[in-house]
């Protein structure tokens, strides 16, 4: 009899508990799996842009047109898309639809095409081939050119033709050199007449006397400069290549055009890892070229980076300050309640309207301020009356604020009241308590408020586009010129980045590739910040364990 | 007004057993001591064997208070007026155990005197007898109600006792000359009255150790009841 | 704050009179006055809400730390009212010192958790924290135990040897007096006796006030007892005394469990 009430028991009592563990499970599981999804169709959207394709050459059927103009009858580019669309044809007995495949074929060579991508119905397709000898040419200007090299065409008027044995090592080593020129032209341009020109701007908003011995000196060694660097822009152009597209046309090139090239239809795998990896560097580490669609992204990166950093340290202190003063020294009232809920309701105001207070209150208000105060002399070219990463970063602090409060008062609510009391009673003041005591115990929570507030600000683009952010920045806030942060500069950022690639760029088709990539990088981005700062809090958890945050 | 009960009832019941016992050990030793006299005045060998047979039961009894005080001391911890309850109860039943044996020692004493021949003025016992019972009720009931005030009784009377064995032996002593054959009885006699005597005395002991347990004062070895 | 005095210890070393204490509107002691000696052990006892923890926490002024309080009367330590404008609480409570019920270690080594008395007072030399952590753990009996690990966290330490670190890090500052509120209630039997023996031989240098629902604990340790009843201070007198022969009825009846 006992047992069987026992088993009653357990029935009763274990039963209603189990749809609610598979419930919740396969929450988690939806959960997991949209994030999978989407992490997924980025992954799978934008790694392939690095990988190098194998070019081909696809024969149209005689009779129908080639989309690609003056191709005669081939279309030759990397297969980018198939698909399949559906087609109503009409039948003997009535409409019918059917399916069709559908090719897209990236053909580069934008100046002799004018254009980049091409569709193509598979079924007008008669061959594909890939020729071994086509190369891909990466250029600084137009994109990419696939071709047949013919010869170079040296300085000294010799040529050396394409079947020579030393013509690949030649071009390879003019190549280098133009690379190596470049650089050297940037540094020049960039950095020593940038300097230079800094220096000459500051002393003519003085109201320097233009014949001052320092503005003399400074003007002839610009003068020197500038004329170094118009003579390694000549030699850029000395040597030419010369290369057919696949439709026949013939086209030069001056070496100093070329950023890079090689044959796509010869790479080993080894080869293809090889490049794939060099295709990811470049992408994280150049500059972007041809209206975003080509070069890689790091201003943009660093420009999130630095302005998600600065945005830290603004909301960080100010909002943990506020904390204290509400839940320690505040006297509990109805003032300080109001303080509470407003600051609140503060996180649920969306992002444009932090934008356009920024905007005002930020950039207008103290950056005119700052300007009359401090740069008078250069106005009415605004410094800080304009956007700039510094004013992004006030108005993404603002903007996050409230969650560093909310975070932070009940970190500290979490600290045990025994602590406070054992330091109390050790003849600590209130402030020594909360410094040595209640601020080390709350650091994890604050830091949970850091990640939230970064989470939610790396992501925000809205009202960065009205406080700071360019399509194109000229030069990155920090750099190796005195002061070396330059806050008043304006920046790119990953967000805007992507914004700006998908529905701003003349060539969207070209440019969605790059979007899937930056989207990845931006999401990899935000996960190494939350990553490190979760560390940073696991790390103190263990040294504080007391508390539940 | 009703004394407030301990909120323990196990502690509660445990006090009230422990006072049970010493008042059945009580009970019991009066009627021996009752019995004793019966056996002693009527000459009947029966009540002094009753007698005998029942102070194996007071002498177990005797163990179990003291073991129940023990427990009590252990699981209780008894302090203040509890813990001076405890402690002359344990004392107390000694007390009464000692007087059990001296009730024994006059039945056998009867039993022995029931063999020879009556002893003349023998009655003259009988007041003695009457006084140190009426003395250990009384102690016995100061003890019960807790009452000092019947206790600080027992000690002139404890002495009157002694006056009445004293006067007793010697009027006894006076007829040893004329009543040859009856020296061994009256002798007898001389010890049933010495038992008596004892017996007063452990009961004055009793009602001193009432008088401690309820108002802390210690009037054992003075000559009047000072407060220590 | 050493207590250098090695004359006869004072009766009314602390002197509490007519002490009335309130939260908000109620009334939570009624008009206590009683005497703790110099260099004793005084033990407040008394059933749940009858205001010992509530006097206890005011000989250090805990209870400013809630608010809408009020007093009256006085509390008088050595001669100077503790409620003077012209103390700071800080410097009192650098002579009172306390022992929680639920020991409250703070999450850093042992030594930091000693000598953060003498750290929050400005104290930062090495030499003179080394030797506060040596006399002081040595003095709460855990220096035996604790030598080897004095960088270690001062969690990893068992529930008896928290409790006694936070007697070590209360006597660090020599404090005058020690406050102790059921410091044992939350140990295991053992740990309890050390506690009790390391109070016997702290009596000879500081002014013990122990809060215990523990009886036995009180009989044990204490040279005085209190007992306190709903607010009120019901009677005071040499523990062995009240123990064993009380003078009020209702000591008699909470001590011997008849409580009503």
């Amino acid at each position: 009899m006992a047992q069987e009430t026992h088993k009653d028991l357990t029935r009763t009592m274990a039963a209603p508990g189990e749809p609610f563990v598979w419930i919740s499970a396969m929450g988690l599981s939806i959960g997991l799996l949209m994030v999978i999804g989407l992490l997924g169709i980025i992954v799978a959207n934008g790694i392939p842009v690095f990988w190098p394709k194998r070019v081909i050459e696809a024969t149209i059927k005689p009779g129908v047109a080639n989309p690609v103009p003056n191709s005669g009858s081939t279309i030759t580019g990397e297969l980018v898309l198939t698909r399949t669309k559906r087609i109503p044809i009409l039948g003997p007995d009535g409409s019918k639809l059917e399916e069709q495949k559908e090719v897209q074929f990236y053909v580069g060579n934008k100046d002799a095409y004018g254009l980049n991508f091409v569709f193509a119905n598979r079924a007008d397709i008669e061959s594909m081939k890939e020729p071994a000898e086509i190369f891909r040419i990466e250029r600084l200007e137009y994109g990419i050119a696939f071709g047949y090299l013919q010869e170079l065409l040296l300085a000294n008027g010799s040529s050396i033709s394409s079947q020579s044995p030393d013509f690949l090592q030649t071009l390879s080593s003019l190549v280098n050199e133009a690379n190596e020129r470049r650089n050297a032209i940037e540094r020049i341009e960039k950095g020593d007449i940038g300097t230079i020109n800094t220096r000459l701007n500051d002393l003519r908003v003085q109201g320097g006397d233009q014949k001052s011995s320092e503005i003399v000196a400074l003007n002839a060694k610009y003068e020197a400069l500038a004329s170094k660097a118009r003579t390694l822009r000549t030699e850029q152009s000395t040597n030419t290549l010369v290369f057919k597209t696949p439709s026949g046309l013939e086209r030069r090139l001056p070496i100093g055009e070329i950023v890079s090239y090689y044959q796509p239809n010869t790479l080993t795998p080894l080869q293809q890892l090889g490049l794939f990896c060099h295709n990811i560097w470049n992408f994280l580490t150049e500059e972007p070229r041809e209206a975003n669609t080509e070069g890689g992204i790091f201003p943009a990166i660093f420009g999130t980076f630095v302005m998600t950093l600065l945005m830290s340290v603004a909301v960080v202190p100010f909002g943990v300050i506020a904390a204290i003063y509400m839940r320690e020294y505040a006297k509990q009232g109805f003032f300080v309640r109001s303080v509470r809920i407003a600051v609140n309701n503060l996180a649920g105001v969306p992002s444009i309207v932090f934008g356009v207070f920024g905007l005002g209150f930020f950039v207008y208000f103290v950056g005119g301020t700052l300007d009359t105060l401090f740069f008078s002399n250069y106005l009415p070219t605004p410094t800080f009356g304009t956007g700039g990463i510094l004013w992004a970063a006030a108005t993404l602090a603002l903007m996050t604020v409230p969650v560093v409060i909310v975070a932070t008062e009940e970190a500290m609510a979490a600290v045990p009241r025994g602590m406070r009391e054992g330091s109390l009673s050790c003849g600590a003041s209130k402030w020594q308590t909360i410094r040595h005591i209640v601020l080390p115990a709350s650091l994890p929570g604050i830091l949970t408020g850091l990640i939230l507030a970064m989470a939610r600000g790396a992501g925000e683009v809205a009202p960065l586009m009205l406080v700071g952010v360019v399509k194109l920045a000229p030069s990155l806030p920090l750099d190796t010129e005195f002061p070396f942060f330059h806050f008043e500069r304006k920046f790119m950022h990953l967000g805007f980045h992507i914004y700006d690639l998908g529905f701003q760029s003349p060539d969207s088709e070209a440019a969605k590739p790059m979007v899937f990539a930056t989207t990845l990088l931006l999401i990899v981005l935000v996960v190494v910040l939350n990553l490190s700062a979760i560390l940073i809090r696991e790390k103190l958890r263990k040294k504080f364990s007391a508390g539940a945050f | 007004m009703e004394p407030k009960r301990h909120i323990l009832t196990s502690f509660e019941s445990a006090l009230e057993n422990l006072r049970k016992d010493v008042l059945m050990m009580s009970s019991l030793f009066q009627r021996s001591l009752e019995n004793a006299r019966k056996g002693l005045f009527d000459r009947d060998e029966d009540w002094c064997n009753t007698v005998i047979v029942d102070d194996e039961e007071i002498d177990s009894l005797e163990i179990q208070v003291d073991t129940e005080g023990m427990e009590i001391m252990l699981r209780y911890h008894p302090v203040a007026s509890d813990l001076r309850n405890v402690i002359s109860a344990m004392k107390t039943s000694v007390n009464i155990e000692r007087a059990a044996d001296q009730a024994v020692g006059i039945a056998r004493r009867a039993r022995k005197l029931c063999a020879v021949q009556a002893i003349p003025d023998s009655s003259r016992i009988q007041p003695m007898f009457q006084h140190t019972m009426a003395m250990f009720a009384d102690a016995m009931k100061a003890y019960a109600d807790g009452d000092p005030a019947l206790s600080e009784t027992l000690k002139p009377r404890d002495k009157e006792l002694d006056e009445m064995n004293r006067n007793f032996a010697e009027s006894i002593t006076s007829l040893m000359p004329t009543n040859p054959d009856s020296i061994r009885g009256m002798l007898e006699l001389i010890f049933v009255a010495r038992c008596l005597e004892r017996i007063g005395d452990l009961a004055k002991n009793i009602a001193e150790d009432t008088i401690y347990a309820v108002s802390v004062k210690d009037i054992r070895h003075t000559n009047q009841a000072q407060p220590r | 704050m050493i207590n250098n005095d090695s004359t006869e210890p004072r009766p009314d070393f602390i002197s509490i009179r007519n002490f009335s204490f309130f939260y908000g509107k109620k009334q939570a002691l009624f008009d206590i006055s009683m005497d703790i000696p110099e260099r004793q052990v005084t033990a407040f006892i008394g059933p749940s809400g009858c205001g010992k923890s509530t006097l206890l926490r005011n000989l250090n002024r805990m209870n400013d730390l809630i608010d809408d309080i009020h007093h009256e009367g006085d509390i008088v330590i050595h001669n100077k009212s503790i409620y003077d404008p012209h103390i700071e609480v800080i410097s009192l409570r650098k002579r009172v010192g306390m022992v929680f019920q639920k020991s409250n270690p703070f999450p850093k080594s042992i030594y930091e958790n000693v000598v953060y008395p003498l750290r929050v007072a400005g104290q930062n030399k090495k030499s003179i924290l080394d030797e506060t952590v040596e006399r002081s753990l040595k003095g709460a009996a855990l220096w035996d135990e604790a030598k080897d690990r004095l960088h270690e966290s001062a969690l990893s330490l068992s529930g008896g040897q928290m409790q006694r670190l936070c007697i070590a890090r209360a006597i660090a500052n020599r404090p005058e007096i020690l406050l102790m509120d059921e410091p044992c209630s939350a140990l295991d039997p053992i740990a309890t006796v050390k506690v009790e023996e390391l109070i016997r031989e702290l009596k000879e240098e500081f002014t013990i006030v122990i809060v215990t629902h523990n009886m036995q604990q009180a009989t044990r340790c204490s040279d005085r007892t209190a007992f306190f009843y709903l607010g009120k201070l019901i009677e005071l007198d040499d523990t062995q005394k009240l123990f064993s022969n009380p003078a009020s009825k209702q000591t008699e009846d909470y001590i011997t469990g008849r409580f009503g």
